[in-house]
């Protein structure tokens, strides 16, 4: 059997992760926005006799090492020299996504050119010859829709067979000046290490001061100096930096194919999407808009539950008598009894009924995700988010952030400043993740029955203003300002398919059940032996350990409205992950789902209760997030930072909420 | 006497499991069932 390995390379939103999909039988999530594939992503599958591993590379528009997701297409590509280099085209935007082909090419990678979304192109009347592109590019063109499993299959079956890549090096004229330029660079390091494997393509990027490959060059005195002339000569000529000049020269040569391979119709008639676009981007409706599109979410998220989450609270509760009474009569051990029935069915059951809230929750986030609306909520946002000193780009992680704070974290790679990842991964936690829902809505349906989506969009937004004030502050304090456009796709309109959405939801929902599972069981058994040791005192008293370690630390929250050891052990666990809150309060009361309300409104007013889940939503990032906010930013200290500043921060609005409600004669 | 036994046998396993957890989140950066498991390049 032949084993080969290709990558797909290609613009954002060109159906890369679709094509990938259709080839591999996965179900990797396509979101309908920028820079969703932010890491490599592979899989592997069989075509005749051949095994073929696919990794996907993220989107680009080119191929320079200034973001994280053109490093890690452009490493994979030079460092493990693929079979095949597939690069999907969208033939609605040739001209912009050649620029990615060309830079390929340049590099010898050896590519096939899949042209997508063949059938939009013919609607808008487009028309594009593929054998003229073919012999324009030297590589093969094929119209291969993305969809298409067959069609996929079948085109990756015939460019293996074929052998059939370009590996010739596409050379486009930069110009006398240039190209001598070019050769001088390219014989000074063509037997270097960093360079031998494609001189000219090498030469270039150093002449785009490319920082990787300019590194690389280190001690190199001569070539560094040579190299410094050399830009220097050229932007004297060109009155520009050489890398725009450069840049400028390779969108000709896209302009130069398309002109010569497409006809392309000249009246353009405004497409349902740029219609939409008028409304929804309005300056005036757009913010309203999308503010009235979350509070929806949020309504939705809970009123459509609320029959599931009833029905599951009642089979929590018939299935902890009848496994009490069991238990009971099997004259097991009264201690095992208490573990099955105070810890475990309570413990696990107060979080599990509100699994359709969550499920609920990430299949509406996907829904808008695939439906174009994400893109241009960033795009609105561009505005607000350069106000507190943050890019345009970085609403994506913060949007993300709503359904789990981790990949929301690691997403913050696709942003190329060093400044704006760091304070998007700092303001993250603040994004109300899927664990915090499940304390909400436990106490919006205790203590404000009859604005109870209301309430939740309040806290949310309470998360999002949060953010950005520390945006703001963290800009001010440990950063420069320096104001970067965004410069971001707005991907066509389309109905959200909802059988990926069910797919995209069950994956996620999925993570939550499994946290059940493992971490909250694992911390519900630790609470219940806290609430009944040591033996023989009363369960969930104040003489057991997690009364006596509550009784320490409930005077921190007292000027808060819950000076309560329960409270104050809920908090403590809650620190592991966030749903462990309503976990704690059910094992340390003993009580099922069903009436954990009740024993709530013994420590709880609105007003303390508002107060708790605004600590809940700020206090803490939980211990995935603290790790993976060491892990992305490399350094514990903006790890231990994010905690003392959360911790901090949340104590004073929990005060503020709590005192100030009471001066406003809330109770 | 039993019962002790087993409370503290059950406390000691518990705080242990949860313990492996936290100690592989710090170590990893990821929630269990986290959709990026086994993907990370970096």
């Amino acid at each position: 059997m032949e084993n080969y390995v290709i990558s797909l390379a290609g613009n954002p939103n060109s159906g890369k992760t679709t094509f990938f999909n259709s080839l591999t039988g996965s179900t990797q999530h396509v979101g309908n926005w920028p820079g969703k594939t932010v890491e490599k992503k592979t899989g592997r599958v069989k075509i005749n006799k051949a095994c073929i591993d696919v990794v996907d590379l993220p989107g680009t528009y080119s191929l320079t090492s200034f973001s994280p997701e053109e490093s890690v297409s452009r490493d994979f590509i030079i460092q493990n020299r693929p079979d095949l280099v597939v690069n999907i085209v969208d033939a609605t935007n040739l001209q912009r996504n050649l620029y990615l082909t060309i830079e390929l090419l340049e590099l010898k990678s050896n590519i096939a050119i899949a042209l997508n979304m063949g059938r939009q192109a013919e609607k808008k009347g487009i028309k594009i010859d593929t054998g003229k592109l073919s012999e324009l590019l030297r590589a093969p063109v094929y119209a291969v829709d993305a969809r298409d499993k067959k069609a996929v299959r079948s085109f990756i079956a015939e460019m293996l067979s074929k052998k059939a890549g370009s590996s010739l090096s596409l050379n486009i004229d930069y110009g006398v000046e240039i190209e001598a330029h070019i050769s001088e660079i390219q014989d000074a390091v063509k037997d270097r290490p960093c360079c031998r494997h494609n001189p000219r393509w090498s030469a270039i990027r150093l002449i785009e001061e490319d920082d990787e490959l300019t590194a690389a060059l280190g001690d190199d005195a001569k070539t560094v100096k040579k190299l410094t002339e050399v830009k220097q000569h050229l932007y004297s000529v060109f009155k520009e930096e050489p890398s725009i000049v450069l840049a400028e020269k390779r969108h000709g040569a896209a302009v130069g194919v398309v002109q010569k391979s497409v006809i392309i119709p000249t009246t353009h008639k405004a497409s349902r999407s740029e219609q939409a676009d008028k409304i929804i981007l309005h300056r005036a409706v757009g913010m309203p808009l999308f503010f009235g599109i979350m509070l929806l979410l949020f309504y939705l998220t809970f009123f459509l539950a609320e029959p599931l989450v009833s029905l599951i609270k009642k089979g929590v509760a018939i299935l902890s008598m009848q496994v009490s009474g069991y238990l009971g009569g099997a004259g097991m051990p009264l201690i095992i009894d208490s573990l099955v029935s105070d810890g475990i069915i309570n413990g696990i059951g107060a979080v599990l009924v509100f699994l359709p809230n969550i499920f609920l929750l990430f299949f509406l986030i996907s829904l808008l995700e695939d439906s174009g609306y994400f893109a241009r909520a960033a795009y609105l946002m561009d505005n607000a988010m350069h106000k507190i000193g943050l890019h345009g780009k970085s609403f994506i992680p913060l949007m993300l952030g709503f359904g789990c704070n981790v990949p929301a974290i690691m997403s913050a790679r696709s942003l190329e400043r060093k400044k704006d990842r760091i304070i998007t991964i700092l303001i993250n936690p603040f994004m109300s993740c899927s664990a915090r829902l499940p304390v909400y809505v436990l106490f919006v349906s205790v203590f404000f029955a009859k604005y109870q989506g209301l309430i939740i969009f309040l806290i949310y937004l309470l998360g999002i203003l949060l953010a950005g004030l520390s945006a703001f502050l963290f800009n001010r304090l440990f950063f420069r300002y320096e104001p970067a456009d965004l410069i971001m796709e707005l991907p066509p309109y389309r109905m959200p398919p909802v059988k990926g959405a069910l797919i995209h939801t069950w994956e996620r929902g999925k993570e939550f059940v499994i946290r059940a599972g493992t971490i909250i069981f694992a911390a519900v058994i630790v609470i219940w032996f806290l609430s009944s040791f040591p033996y023989g005192v009363e369960y969930g008293s104040e003489k057991s350990l997690a009364g006596y370690t509550g009784m320490l630390i409930k005077p921190i929250f007292q000027p808060l409205g819950f000076g309560y050891w329960q409270a104050a052990v809920a908090l403590l666990f809650g620190a592991v992950a966030k749903e462990i809150v309503i976990s704690t309060f059910a094992t340390v009361y003993s009580v099922g789902a069903a009436e954990l309300g009740g024993v709530l409104q013994s420590i709880f007013t609105p007003l303390s209760a508002f107060a708790f889940m605004a600590m809940t939503l700020i206090y803490i990032p939980c211990i995935a997030t603290i790790a993976v906010i060491k892990k992305e930013t490399n350094s514990w200290r903006w790890a231990g930072f994010s905690v003392l500043y959360s911790l901090a921060l949340g104590w004073i609005v929990a005060f503020m909420i709590y005192q100030g409600g009471k001066l406003m004669g809330f109770s | 006497m039993i019962n002790e036994i087993l409370l503290i046998g059950v406390g000691i396993a518990g705080a242990y499991m949860l313990f492996r957890i936290i100690k592989r989140q710090l170590r990893e950066g990821k929630c269990a069932g986290c959709e990026f498991k086994g993907k990370c390049s970096k």
